[in-house]
């Protein structure tokens, strides 16, 4: 143990030593140069000074230290959505109001539980019906000629989305977001029907960056740019990203493509054209 | 004020509430809901000694709280009370990991305030559905869920729920007396949205009259649809019968051309 302590003394002294000799060399080669106060640059030398030495790399951490600012004064509602904030505003002596009077009188005023530490609101059963936003109603794609009315549809009997019969009619999953909603909105329409070619038989020509317009029954309208047209076995679709709920806004139109397989009665692939709001 | 001294005849109950449900295997946490449904008082809820709902009102619910797995003692006192008084409700809730449950605030069917823990059902609902839980929560004898005109739940007692899964749309709901049809509590018509859970809490006092619903929400059930069948193949087939007609017509004609060849060599 001892023996340990001696060899890190020894090696400490050496470096002491190395580091003294080094801040004199270079004190020395400051005091050659032909200008200045002599005894005020040797004592900037043996502190380092503006000179790279050893010392100056040791002492700069602590000297150029800046201690950040207190955090300005906020009220609680500023932190009151992210409670681990509203601790810390408090814990830096930040919050004009740190706890209520009530929570204070009941001994709460030192731990961070406040009524803020939990939010609640009414549970009336009538907050439930909420007002509806837009929906869509028609839908254009200038570059193809496709002009089609919007019908909401849901879920048919196999749990496939519903997809309209009428050829120059296509179909929003009403259960998803709207077009400009957050979340994927999916509008599906009959690549050919029992009279033939239906109206999203010229989708798959679609190219990136053509443009989509969707009119909605406020009589507002918004234009989407295609991002990408991808082709999936149509047994398999990548249900969780093409009905995505979450993420920017984006549309999704869908038709059927490849080839028919009778024996499934269904073609084999599904086509996805994905657009975003421009 | 009566409802003040009715729960201090409650005073010094002690409930354990086993919290039931499917525990997950990744993580630590239980989430669980508060839910106030004793009319009339404003309290405040003390978690493990600490006042973690101040002011809580009638008819409020709480955002869903992560809670590490354990033992969670909960002391209810009205709103301003010293921290160091008794309780007007006290119990304890195990909160397994993986949990999803609504501890309740409530009044048995005789009013006595007391506590409640149902385990709320997160499970996956169907693509175009929705979910409809009724608890009882209310003094009030057992009652009859009525859906669009006909009794869906029958005889649901205080303390008690059911719940069922049923496509996303707008229903007319009433809630009447066991085996009777008045209505106390609506009908009114609710827009259940798809892939969200609606559990619906009849609280309050029939004697009272302060009978009333609320309501949780428990949105992000949904599951996608499994496929769009956008094709009836019609194109597909009347192409290649197209094919076929055009190649027996072109048959036809070098038929009928030979035939003429042949009698004109034959004339």
């Amino acid at each position: 143990m001892n023996r340990r302590y001696l060899q890190l003394g020894l090696i400490s002294g050496v470096l002491l030593a190395l580091m003294v000799q080094f801040s004199i060399v270079s004190s020395e080669t400051l005091d050659s140069s032909p200008s200045g106060d002599e005894s005020e640059r040797s004592s900037i030398a043996t502190h380092g000074g503006d000179h790279p030495t050893l010392m100056s790399l040791i002492f700069s951490n602590s000297i150029d230290y800046a201690f950040p600012e207190p955090p300005p004064e906020r009220s609680r509602e500023y932190c009151e959505p992210i409670p681990r904030l509203c601790d810390w505003l408090a814990a830096h002596g930040a919050l004009i109001d740190p706890l209520p009077e009530t929570a204070k009188a009941n001994g709460q005023a030192s731990n961070g539980e406040s009524k803020s530490a939990v939010g609640w609101q009414s549970a009336s059963i009538n907050a439930l019906n909420q007002e509806r936003s837009a929906t869509p109603v028609a839908l254009n794609v200038p570059s193809l000629s496709i002009t089609a009315d919007v019908a909401g549809v849901g879920i048919a009997s196999d749990k496939s989305m519903q997809v309209p019969d009428d050829y120059n009619t296509v179909g929003w999953y009403r259960h998803g977001p709207a077009p400009g909603e957050n979340g994927s909105s999916v509008i599906a329409g009959h690549l050919d029907d029992s009279r033939g070619r239906s109206v999203f038989y010229d989708l798959q020509d679609i190219e990136t960056g053509e443009v989509v317009e969707i009119e909605f029954d406020d009589g507002t309208r918004s234009t989407f740019k295609v991002t990408d047209k991808r082709s999936y076995d149509a047994g398999n679709i990548p249900a969780d990203r093409i009905f995505s709920r979450d993420g920017d806004p984006r549309l999704a139109l869908i038709t059927c493509g490849g080839r028919w397989d009778s024996s499934a009665g269904r073609y084999t692939e599904t086509v996805v054209v994905y657009a975003e709001p421009v | 004020m009566s409802r003040a001294i009715r729960l201090i005849t409650a005073l010094g109950l002690i409930l354990t509430l086993g919290v039931a449900g499917v525990a997950s295997a990744s993580s630590h946490t239980g989430t669980v809901t508060v839910v106030h449904g004793v009319p009339g008082l404003t309290v405040d809820v003390y978690v493990n000694g600490d006042l973690t709902l101040e002011g809580f009102e009638p008819g409020a619910i709480t955002d869903p709280l992560e809670l590490e797995e354990g033992s969670y003692d909960i002391e209810i006192r009205a709103a301003g009370e010293p921290a160091d008084s008794d309780p007007a409700i006290a119990g304890s809730a195990d909160v397994l990991a993986g949990i999803n449950a609504s501890i309740v605030a409530h009044l048995t069917e005789d009013g006595t305030p007391s506590l409640a823990v149902f385990g709320n059902d997160v499970t996956t609902i169907n693509a175009g559905e929705t979910r409809l839980t009724v608890r009882h929560a209310a003094a009030a004898p057992a009652v009859d869920v009525w859906v669009d005109g006909d009794v869906t739940v029958e005889s649901l007692a205080n303390g008690s729920e059911a719940s069922l899964d049923v496509p996303a749309a707008t229903y007319n709901v009433a809630v009447s007396a066991a085996g009777d049809d008045t209505p106390v509590l609506g009908p009114a018509d609710f827009d259940l949205g798809e892939g969200t859970s609606y559990i619906v809490y009849a609280i309050g006092s029939l004697d009272d009259g302060s009978l009333d619903l609320l309501v949780q929400t428990i949105t992000g059930l949904h599951d996608a649809p499994t496929a769009v069948p956008a094709g009836t193949g019609s194109t597909a087939t009347q192409g290649s019968s197209l094919m076929l007609i055009l190649a027996a017509g072109l048959g036809a004609i070098v038929l009928s051309g030979s035939a003429i060849a042949l009698r004109r060599q034959f004339a």
